[in-house]
C-alpha cells in the first residue's frame, strides 16, 4: 500500500513546485521582515528579555 | 515563600534541570575520556563486554546529547519561557513528570546500551519501549510549554520561543519517523527500513538531531541569555527572524551530506551538498547577531566569566559552521569522511558551542536562583581556560589526525598502487595524537568539575533560603486595552507551530519521499540473496558490539577506496538490511567485502586477539563470544519479521530456522576444528559472527 502510493509521488513538476513554493515563502519573509516602516516595531520587540526586568513585580 | 503559586515562576524546576545537567556532564565527559583512552591504549575495554568501545561510544554520545545538553535546554527554557510569557508553566505536574521521565529515560539508556541492546543507528541507538517513552515525554513536555504560550501575558512571542517551538516539533518528527521499527522481543527490533532508505532516513534523523537538538535550541538560549547576560537587546531583531526562518527551511535537506560519495543517488548528494552550503549564510547571520549584542559591552569580555563562555560558544558555533559546509563539499567530504577530522568537527561544536553555552548559562542561573553571588570568579575563569585549552587540544590532534589518515589513504605511487595498503598502519600512525585528545579531553573534564564545585559552594553560601519570583503583575499587550484581545490571540501560538511544522515537513517529504520509492534506483536484474538464518545471528552480534562505530560497510566511488577495499558498494547489496550499517568513521577498515578475504581461523584468532593476526592493531578483545552460547530459538521471530519487512525469506526458511542455523554452526566449528583449534567451541556466538563476516559481500547484487 504504502509503495503503492508513493509510486505515484515522481513527479519532478511537483517536487519543483514545491520547492519554488518554498522559496518563494523565504524571500517573502525576508521582504516582510526587512521592510523599513517596521524597523522601530521590531527594535521594540527585540527589547522582550529586558522589559521583564525593568517591570519586574514585587 | 509565597504559597500562591500562580503568582511566582516555577523555578524549582529550572534548578532541578541544571542539577541534572551537572550530574550528566560528569556522565558523558567521563565516558568521553575513558573512549579516549581505548583509542589510544586498547588495553582500556578492559576485555569486559559492558565497556568495550561499541558499546561505551553510543552511551557516550547519547549521554552528551541527550542528557547533558537535553537537561541543558530544558532547564534554559523552563527559566526563559516563564520570563518571556509572564506567566508561570502552565502545569506544575506536566513539568515534573517531563523532569522525571527524561531522567528515567537516561538511567534505561545507561543499562541498556552498555548491555548491548542497540538498533545500531547512530544517536538512535535506544531500543523501541524507551523511543516510546521518549516520545510520550517529549509531548508532555510539548504540550507543557505550548499551553504556557497559549495562555501567556506578553503579546508578541520572543524570537528564542520560535527556537523552541521549532525545536519541539522537528525533534517529534524526527525522533518518530526513524524510530519505526518491528519489535522481534522486548528489547529487540527491526527498523522497518532498510539499506539506503535506512541510510537516508537514519541521517536526515542524525544531521537534524544536530540542527534541532543542539542548534536551534541554543539559539533560542542564545537570543534569550546573551541579551539578559549583557544588558542589551539583540543586535539585530530582524536578523534574529531571518535567521530563524532560514534555518527552519534549510537545515531539513541537508542530511545526505553524510552520505557522499556512497552509492546514494547523485543528484541527492548533490541537493545535501547544495543545502548545506547554503547554511553558511544564515549560520553566520547569526553568530555575527549574537556577537554584536555586545557592541558597546565589550569589556564585560574581559570581567565577566558569563559573558566568556557565551561569547566563546557563539565563536564556536560560528567555526563549526562554517567547518561543516565545507565538509560538505563533496572534494573535501573524499578526504575528511571516515576520519577524525569529523570527529574533531562535533567537538567544536559539542564541547565548543553546546557546552560553553550550557555553561554560560550555569554560571548565570544558579546565582540568579539563590539570589546570591558567584561562589569564586577566579575558579570560574579557571574554568574557561582549561575548558578553552582542552577543546584546542582536542579539535587540532583530531584535525592532524584526520587530515593525516585521510592522506595516507588516498596516497598512491607512480604505478598507481597505494602507498599505504596496509591500513593498520594508517592507524598506528595518528595514535599519538590519540594521546593528545586525551589531554584534551581530561582538562575539559576537569575544568567541568571546579565548575560543580563552585556552583556547590555558591548553593551552600545562600544558606538553604528559599526565593521564589513574582511574576509582573502587568500583562504586556501594547496597544490593547488590558484583558482586551487576549482570546484573538491565543491561537496565534498554534498558528505559528503550524507553520513551522509545514516548513519542516515540506522540506522533510521532498527529500525523503524519493527514497521511499527507491525500487526506481533497485536494478531487478541484480539477485541479492538474504542472509542465511546463522549470517543474521552474527549480524544482530554485529549490531551488539557496536562494530559500525569503527567499521564502515561501504565502499565509495573514489579510486583509493576501490583500490583498497575493491568495487565500490552498490545500493543492492544492502537493500535486506534492517538496519542499514555503511558506518561512517573508519578506525578500522571497511568490511563491505570482507567476506572469503580471510579463512575462518583467522576470524576466529582476530576476535580473540586483534594483535595475533594485525600487529599493532587497536580493536578490542572479544573474549566473551567464545563463552556465550547462541541464542537459536528467537530465529524464527527474527526472520519472520524480516519476512514481513520484505527480506524474501520462505516459509520453509523461516519456520526452520533454528534448525538450519544449528546445521551452520556445527559447519563452521567443524572447519575451525580442522584448522586446529582445541577447545570446545560448539554453539558459540563467535561462529555465527564469523559466518557472517565471511557472507560480506558475497551475496550478489554487483
Amino acid at each position: 500500500m504504502k509503495q503503492e502510493a508513493l509510486k505515484y509521488f515522481t513527479n519532478i513538476n511537483l517536487i519543483a513546485f514545491a520547492f519554488f513554493l518554498f522559496l518563494i515563502t523565504f524571500i517573502g519573509i525576508v521582504f516582510w521582515t526587512l521592510r523599513r516602516s517596521a524597523k522601530s516595531q521590531y527594535e521594540e520587540l527585540g527589547r522582550a528579555p529586558l522589559r521583564e526586568e525593568a517591570n519586574r513585580g514585587k | 515563600m509565597s504559597k500562591d503559586t500562580k503568582s511566582t515562576y516555577d523555578d524549582n524546576i529550572v534548578k532541578m534541570f541544571v542539577y541534572a545537567t551537572m550530574l550528566w556532564g560528569t556522565a558523558a565527559f567521563l565516558f568521553g575520556v575513558i573512549a579516549a583512552l581505548q583509542m589510544a591504549i586498547w588495553q582500556f575495554n578492559f576485555d569486559l563486554e559492558w565497556l568495550t568501545f561499541g558499546r561505551l561510544r553510543p552511551l557516550h554520545t547519547n549521554a552528551a546529547i541527550f542528557a547533558f545538553a537535553g537537561n541543558t535546554i530544558f532547564a534554559g527554557i523552563y527559566y526563559s519561557t516563564q520570563r518571556l510569557t509572564r506567566i508561570r508553566m502552565w502545569s506544575d505536574t506536566l513539568s515534573k513528570i517531563h523532569f522525571w521521565g527524561w531522567q528515567l529515560i537516561i538511567v534505561a539508556a545507561a543499562i541498556t546500551l552498555p548491555l548491548g541492546f542497540s538498533q545500531g543507528k547512530e544517536y538512535a541507538e535506544l531500543e523501541w519501549p524507551i523511543d516510546i517513552a521518549i516520545a510520550v515525554i517529549w509531548v508532555v513536555f510539548g504540550v507543557n510549554f505550548l499551553m504556557t504560550l497559549v495562555k501567556r501575558r506578553e503579546k508578541h512571542m520572543y524570537v528564542a520561543l520560535w527556537f523552541y517551538i521549532a525545536t519541539f516539533v522537528t525533534v517529534a518528527i524526527l525522533h518518530i519517523f526513524n524510530s519505526i521499527v518491528l519489535p522481534v522481543s522486548f528489547l529487540k527490533s527491526y527498523p522497518v527500513y532498510a539499506g539506503i532508505q535506512d541510510a537516508l532516513v537514519q541521517w536526515w534523523y542524525g544531521h537534524n538531531a544536530v540542527a534541532f537538538f543542539l542548534t536551534t535550541p541554543f539559539l533560542g538560549l542564545m537570543y534569550y541569555f546573551i541579551p539578559k547576560a549583557v544588558n542589551r537587546p539583540v543586535y539585530s531583531y530582524r536578523l534574529s527572524i531571518i535567521h530563524f526562518w532560514a534555518l527552519i527551511f534549510i537545515y531539513i535537506w541537508a542530511g545526505p551530506h553524510h552520505l557522499l560519495n556512497t552509492a546514494l543517488p547523485d543528484w541527492l548528494q548533490t541537493m545535501g551538498v547544495v543545502f548545506s552550503v547554503m547554511l553558511w549564510a544564515p549560520s553566520w547571520g547569526g553568530m555575527i547577531n549574537g556577537l554584536l549584542t555586545l557592541r558597546g559591552s565589550w569589556h564585560l569580555l574581559r570581567t565577566d566569566p558569563i559573558v566568556k563562555f557565551f561569547v566563546t560558544a557563539v565563536t564556536f558555533y560560528g567555526m563549526s559552521t562554517f567547518e561543516g559546509p565545507l565538509l560538505s563539499i563533496k572534494s573535501i567530504n573524499s578526504l575528511a569522511h571516515y576520519t577524525d577530522w569529523i570527529i574533531g568537527h562535533v567537538h567544536a561544536g559539542a564541547l565548543g558551542w553546546n557546552g560553553f553555552m550550557a555553561f554560560g548559562l550555569i554560571y548565570y542561573l544558579i546565582p540568579k536562583l539563590f539570589d546570591t553571588k558567584l561562589y569564586s570568579r577566579t575558579l570560574a575563569n579557571a574554568h574557561f581556560w582549561l575548558g578553552t585549552l582542552g577543546i584546542i587540544f582536542y579539535y587540532s590532534s583530531m584535525l592532524a589526525a584526520g587530515l593525516t589518515q585521510g592522506l595516507m589513504w588516498r596516497a598512491l605511487d607512480s604505478n598507481g598502487q597505494l602507498v599505504y595498503p596496509d591500513f593498520v598502519e594508517t592507524v598506528t600512525k595518528i595514535v599519538p595524537l590519540y594521546y593528545i585528545r586525551i589531554i584534551g579531553g581530561t582538562l575539559y573534564l576537569v575544568g567541568f568539575i571546579i565548575m560543580i564545585y563552585n556552583i556547590i559552594k555558591t548553593v551552600k553560601s545562600s544558606q538553604g533560603k528559599v526565593i521564589s519570583v513574582a511574576i509582573p503583575e502587568k500583562a504586556y499587550f501594547p496597544n490593547e486595552k488590558e484583558g482586551d484581545g487576549h482570546r484573538k490571540l491565543e491561537g496565534m501560538a498554534m498558528t505559528f507551530t503550524i507553520l513551522a511544522t509545514i516548513a519542516v515537513v515540506i522540506g522533510s517529504v521532498i527529500e525523503l519521499v524519493p527514497a521511499m520509492s527507491m525500487h526506481k534506483y533497485v536494478s531487478m536484474e541484480k539477485i541479492v540473496e538474504p542472509l542465511t538464518p546463522l549470517e543474521l545471528a552474527g549480524r544482530d552480534i554485529y549490531i551488539r558490539e557496536g562494530c559500525y562505530v569503527c567499521h564502515s560497510q561501504m565502499i565509495r566511488k573514489m579510486t583509493s577506496d576501490v583500490l583498497r577495499f575493491g568495487e565500490p558498494s552498490t545500493i543492492e547489496q544492502s537493500m535486506y538490511d534492517h538496519p542499514f550499517q555503511w558506518g561512517s568513521k573508519r578506525t578500522g577498515p571497511d568490511l563491505a567485502r570482507v567476506g572469503k578475504k580471510y579463512p575462518n581461523m583467522w576470524h576466529y584468532e582476530h576476535m580473540k586477539n586483534p594483535r595475533q593476526v594485525v600487529q599493532n592493531s587497536l580493536m578490542p578483545n572479544y573474549s566473551w563470544l567464545y563463552k556465550k552460547d547462541l541464542d537459536y530459538y528467537s530465529l524464527r521471530k527474527k526472520l519472520s519479521a524480516l519476512k514481513r519487512l520484505g527480506v524474501p525469506y520462505t516459509e520453509q526458511q523461516v519456520v526452520n530456522a533454528d534448525v538450519y542455523a544449528q546445521s551452520e554452526a556445527d559447519g563452521v566449528a567443524e572447519s575451525l576444528v580442522e584448522a586446529g583449534v582445541k577447545v570446545d567451541i560448539a554453539n558459540k556466538e563467535i561462529l555465527a559472527l564469523i559466518i557472517y563476516l565471511q557472507s560480506l559481500g558475497q551475496k550478489g547484487g554487483d
